[in-house]
């Protein structure tokens, strides 16, 4: 006897790769990438810092979007690994494509958003909105 | 509760998954490294995103390797809070044990966007030798 069990496919409604919102594409996370790049947040009062560990990648390799209170950054390392003659002893690194999205719980000034990549190290600014700041009340007798 | 938040948290939840399983975790190997060897030397490749060249020391002793430093932790503004934390920071030390005699006066290593690679090259006695066979 044949089953019909269909599992369960997040992605059925949304619309065909490179149509539509960049978030409904069939992400790459869930589908090609087997490498999760340790990603840091930190709030100060004025901005949110984002950091990623990109070893080994050019400035050009990597691509950051914010939208909607979402920032995502994607792109994919190539290596000399299967080319390379030899034999490895150890392949520890990790390879390919990856993507990270993480939500900013506060409005951020869009415009204004930047990202520098130094030493493998992809650090991005987004600074918050004038609503979102810290403000201190004065309190008057 | 709209169709964008759904997607993030779907996005955050196979994240977090994949983490759940170690997958893009070196875990207790810290830093990943690649080593491959050619007949003629071992290159080693090791990713320390954020650290820097005076932070890394490597040794050679007989046929060990060790690579050891400190990555620094993020220099924060008095009023920065981490919200999420996931690289790695602080002391490392890892030994590797080489199956062939290296030049030591030879051994080169260059540190750049955060990966360090370091190129041994084999002493001559070590390199695989190709004998002619002769016959009559």
């Amino acid at each position: 006897m044949k089953h019909h069990l269909t599992r369960w496919d997040p992605f059925a409604l949304t619309p065909r790769p490179g149509t539509g919102h960049p978030l409904f594409r069939p992400s790459d996370t869930l589908q090609t990438s087997t490498w999760v790049p340790p990603l840091d947040l930190t709030e100060r009062s004025d901005a949110f810092e984002v950091s990623v560990e990109l070893p080994g990648l050019a400035a050009d390799q990597i691509e950051v979007n914010y939208e909607r209170g979402t920032l995502v950054v994607r792109g994919e390392k190539r290596t000399d690994s299967a080319a390379s003659d030899g034999t490895w002893y150890r392949l520890e690194r990790s390879r390919g494509a990856f993507s990270r999205a993480v939500r900013i719980a506060a409005p951020v000034n869009a415009e204004q958003i930047s990202a520098s990549f130094r030493d493998g190290v992809l650090t991005i600014t987004l600074p918050k909105a004038a609503e979102a700041k810290r403000h201190q009340v004065q309190v008057t007798s | 509760m709209n169709a964008y938040t759904t997607m993030q948290q779907m996005l955050e939840m196979a994240d977090d998954v994949r983490r759940a399983f170690g997958e893009g975790d070196p875990g207790g190997l810290y830093p990943p490294v690649d080593i491959r060897a050619t007949e003629a030397e071992v290159v080693l490749v090791a990713e320390l995103p954020g650290a820097s060249r005076d932070d890394l020391v490597i040794e050679v002793e007989g046929r060990h390797l060790t690579l050891r430093g400190e990555k620094p932790g993020p220099a924060e503004a008095a009023d920065a809070t981490p919200v999420h934390r996931e690289r790695r920071y602080g002391k490392f030390e890892r030994t590797f044990e080489l199956n062939f005699e290296v030049n030591r006066e030879a051994i080169a290593a260059d540190f750049r966007d955060g990966v360090l690679t370091v190129r041994l090259p084999k002493m001559e006695a070590a390199r695989p030798r190709r004998i002619e066979v002769t016959g009559g």
